[in-house]
């Protein structure tokens, strides 16, 4: 019996050897019969009776894999495996050209359900879900745990197959859910796993979703605002949700001319991609003494990270500097520079990251920088402005990360 | 030969093995001379890859967007004992002085001397929003928990200093295979022209291995580490010796032509080629360094910060090498390692006896400094862009050597990484209740240098170089990057 398993289970190994024949022997036929050739035709009779033999043991395998399972995918799959090799073995004696034309068709419709049934009906055309921007406006049970059900589910526990009397399809209908969260977090080789049958198991957020939403008591309509999370389970919704990507892998621009990259090279400008066959880049000024610093506008659709401490900038600069409406990340500490000269930089509508430390900024200008709509992090060190006011406007920017003291 | 009439084939004359044999030499010697020219090809190929285009200067981009654009690397040599540190064992404490044998299955050690089991001399507390413990032996560091990722479950393959160094430094317990310094500036190239991309800070200890821990290996020879001493002096030469201006200039451009020329005639070989690169910046580093160990520039506050006014002189001498770490990063160098102060009386922290006395002494120095760094990147916004690695080669036993010390313990070991990319406050991995073994989440020296490249936006199996007619990594078939303790 358990030689049996096996072989049943090794159906998706030798499945791969017809299929890797009859395609061959396909091709070889169609070119034979286009343009009659010896080599060819020596050799065909010999690759049909290999896709043949090869398919009965397929089927056989297959046979004994899917003896405990049903579904509509299975039936046709088996089906059309059966007819393929019905085919096959008839081609062997009566070599006509409909008979080639059927295996054809049937080759293509049996590997093709074979996958979905391996990888998922959705594996080609993924089900674009509505597209979450924050965390809390998601609902647990419409957003989350029914994409997940549907991609690796329902293929079997839905009405009309409902394997194991379950219907995961409508929410009233589930019943012991703990039981799912047991069934799929067994060993792969244990009976009772699921997906059974060697289908794409469940990911690792995937599987943390659903057995948070049954830790919370499997509400129906909940958003995740609602519900208590630790940081832990938000970073698994954020990457579910795709959260958690940096924003410049979304930023899109078309590359810097190579002629406009090596000017700048040339006045002693550092141009870096950010990474390969990104046009975005980062730019670094080394040298000690003061960068033309007009040049950048060149590239400014694709100037993303500005680095340029201790570059003898002065306010005008800034105004220069305020001109590079696309930049993500700006370090411009150690510069003489004031709030005059920071104030030209409320055009930098994708600033996350100011660095400003060691620099004469104070109240106005800082005021000015937090009200950057992107603005994340600013970095305050060593400045006029003294640490009970910061303290208290840490309090009130709480989005904004101040960082203005060494901590002990 | 192929119509013989007795069984015994007549011997065959020395023309006829001539006859015979002509196409084989040739045929040799020919794939000899495609076989150089291939991987001649293959080699300068790896310069001028697509992917490394010109006029983006001599840095490559990496493979995805980075998290850290440099790396310093706090190398605790000798093994700390993580039960006395990062990795708290109350049972320990209440099997204090009982045999071990009884207990679990003890492994050869590398001198045989097991004795009873040792409780950890220090006491542990929870600090920070983290409540990460830490030991007595760390109380600056301590305060730094919520910027550090702690893997408590890292696994060596050699219980033995040497070979450990290596397998920690080049991903390969033998020696000659090039550093992970190395690797880093193959794949990203140096930022500044007048620095070397790859920076040794020499406390005073050479590791054992010796220098072949910092090496190129088969990578081109420009890529190898560059030692700098603490002190006035940090490298030989570096003031130059003549005095009239000019006679250098005129002598450096003489060799140049002269090794060109050479260079020429043998086919532009790689040594040569390094040579002349390495005469180029040493010469552009008569000018950077002095200005870069010259720390007139940093405040009385900072100096305090890293220890540089501490009474204990190797507290002083480290904090120089962490002050002199940050100035490196801030000058754009890739990576730098620094290696231990040279604590009197003490092999570094292999804590064989006298473990209290030994730790004690060697965690003063490296505390204060360390933690100084920390603070001092993250207030400059440095820290977001600069990993920090702290870690020895293995770690030590929960049971006594002797009376009073610890043997090599390979099998569990502590390390810390901190800032660009890791998340802060998180503890990974777990240890068994004496700290003996990894119970859970075993990381491997591969997969904290596949995790490394990884924060630097390099894929760790696409960071290859073909050498000796395959293709190496820094991992070689190894490593998994350790995407939980990832922000």
């Amino acid at each position: 019996m358990e030689l049996l398993d096996l072989v049943g289970k090794s159906h998706l190994l030798w499945v791969h050897l017809p299929v890797g024949f009859i395609f061959l022997a396909l091709v070889l036929s169609v070119l034979n019969w286009k343009k009659p050739n010896l080599a060819y035709a020596n050799l065909l009779p010999l690759i049909w009776l290999l896709a043949s033999i090869s398919a009965v043991f397929a089927v056989f395998s297959g046979y004994l894999l899917s003896k405990n399972q049903g579904g509509d995918l299975l039936f046709f799959h088996q089906y059309a495996g059966i007819f393929l090799t019905l085919g096959l073995l008839t081609y062997l004696k009566f070599k006509r050209l409909f008979l080639l034309i059927m295996i054809g068709f049937l080759f293509i419709i049996t590997i093709h359900l074979g996958a979905s049934l391996t990888h998922g009906t959705d594996y080609l055309f993924p089900e674009k879900s509505k597209v979450i921007t924050h965390l809390e406006e998601a609902e647990l049970y419409n957003d989350a745990v029914a994409p997940i059900l549907k991609s690796k589910c329902i293929s079997c526990h839905k009405p009309g197959k409902m394997k194991g009397e379950l219907d995961l399809t409508n929410y009233d209908k589930m019943k012991d859910k703990e039981e799912i969260i047991r069934r799929i977090n067994l060993p792969k080789n244990h009976k009772e796993f699921m997906p059974a049958n060697g289908k794409a198991p469940l990911s690792k957020d995937q599987t943390a979703i659903l057995a948070y939403w049954v830790e919370v008591g499997a509400p129906e309509n909940k958003r995740l605002a609602q519900l208590k999370m630790d940081a832990r389970t938000i970073s698994v919704f954020e990457s579910f949700f795709k959260l958690n990507q940096d924003p410049l892998l979304s930023f899109k621009a078309v590359p810097a001319s190579e002629n406009k990259i090596q000017k700048l090279q040339n006045a002693g400008f550092k141009v870096e991609q950010i990474y390969q066959n990104s046009p975005l880049l980062e730019v670094k000024y080394l040298m000690k003494k003061k960068p033309p610093v007009k040049l950048l506008f060149e590239i400014k659709d694709q100037l993303v990270w500005l680095q340029l401490p201790n570059s003898f900038l002065n306010d005008e600069d800034l105004i220069e500097i305020g001109k590079l409406t696309e930049l993500f990340k700006l370090n411009i500490s150690h510069n003489k520079i004031t709030d005059n000269g920071l104030l030209a930089l409320g055009s930098l509508k994708n600033l996350r990251t100011l660095n400003v430390y060691g620099t004469g900024i104070n109240k106005k200008g800082l005021t000015a920088c937090l009200s950057l709509p992107m603005i994340k992090k600013v970095y305050l060190w060593d400045t006029n402005l003294d640490s009970t006011y910061l303290a208290d406007l840490k309090k009130k920017y709480t989005k904004v990360d101040l960082i203005y003291k060494i901590d002990n | 030969m192929g119509n013989q009439k007795h069984l015994i084939y007549h011997p065959v004359t020395r023309r006829e093995m001539l006859q015979m044999c002509k196409c084989g030499f040739g045929s040799l010697a020919l794939t000899g001379l495609f076989g150089q020219l291939l991987s001649s090809c293959s080699q300068s190929s790896v310069f001028e890859d697509s992917t490394r285009k010109k006029g983006f200067s001599s840095t490559f981009p990496p493979h995805f967007l980075p998290k850290a654009k440099n790396i310093i690397f706090l190398y605790m040599d000798g093994g700390v004992s993580q039960v006395d540190s990062f990795d708290p064992k109350p049972r320990l404490e209440k099997e204090h002085g009982e045999d071990p044998f009884r207990k679990f299955k003890v492994d050869d050690t590398q001198f045989g001397e097991v004795g009873k089991i040792l409780k950890s001399p220090w006491k542990f507390k929870q600090h920070g929003a983290s409540g990460m413990p830490v030991s007595e032996l760390f109380p600056h560091i301590a305060t730094c928990v919520d910027d550090l990722a702690l893997i408590r479950s890292m696994v060596s393959n050699f219980p033995e200093h040497t070979n450990a160094n290596y397998f920690l430094h080049t991903g390969s317990g033998l020696q000659g295979r090039p550093s992970m310094g190395a690797w880093i500036n193959y794949g990203l190239g140096s930022e500044n022209s007048n620095l070397p991309g790859y920076v040794v800070l020499d406390g005073g200890l050479v590791p054992p291995g010796g220098l072949d821990n910092f090496k190129n290996g088969f990578l081109p020879a420009t890529f190898q580490a560059s030692l700098l001493k603490a002190g006035e002096m940090p490298i030989a030469n570096i003031n130059p010796l003549d005095t009239i201006k000019g006679i250098q200039e005129d002598k450096l451009a003489f060799l140049k032509d002269r090794d060109y020329l050479l260079g020429d005639n043998l086919g532009g070989a790689d040594e040569i080629e390094a040579a002349i690169s390495n005469y180029e910046l040493a010469y552009n580093m008569q000018s950077s360094v002095p200005e870069l160990t010259e720390f007139k520039s940093e405040s009385e506050a900072t100096k305090e910060l890293y220890g540089l006014n501490s009474p204990d002189v190797n507290t002083r001498n480290y904090a120089a090498q962490c002050l002199l770490a940050r100035r490196l990063v801030e000058r754009g160098v890739r990576f730098i390692e620094l290696t231990c102060p040279a604590v009197s009386g003490l092999d570094r922290w292999d804590q064989h006896s006298n473990l209290k006395m030994g730790h004690e002494l060697n965690a003063h120095a490296v505390d204060q400094p360390i933690a100084g760094l920390l603070k001092d990147l993250k207030v400059r916004g440095l820290l977001d862009e600069t990993l920090v690695v702290w870690t020895g080669e293995f770690g030590r036993t929960p049971f006594a050597q002797g009376t009073d010390g610890r043997d090599h313990n390979p099998s569990a070991f502590s390390m810390w990484m901190a800032g660009g990319g890791v998340k802060g406050g998180t503890i990974y991995g777990q240890t068994d209740e004496y700290g003996y073994r990894v119970e859970e989440n075993p990381v491997t020296i591969h997969d904290l240098h596949a995790t490394m490249l990884h924060l630097l936006g390099m894929d760790h199996k696409q960071l290859t170089f073909r050498f000796g007619g395959r293709d190496f990594r820094l991992t070689d078939v190894h490593g998994n990057v350790v995407s939980d303790i990832l922000a």
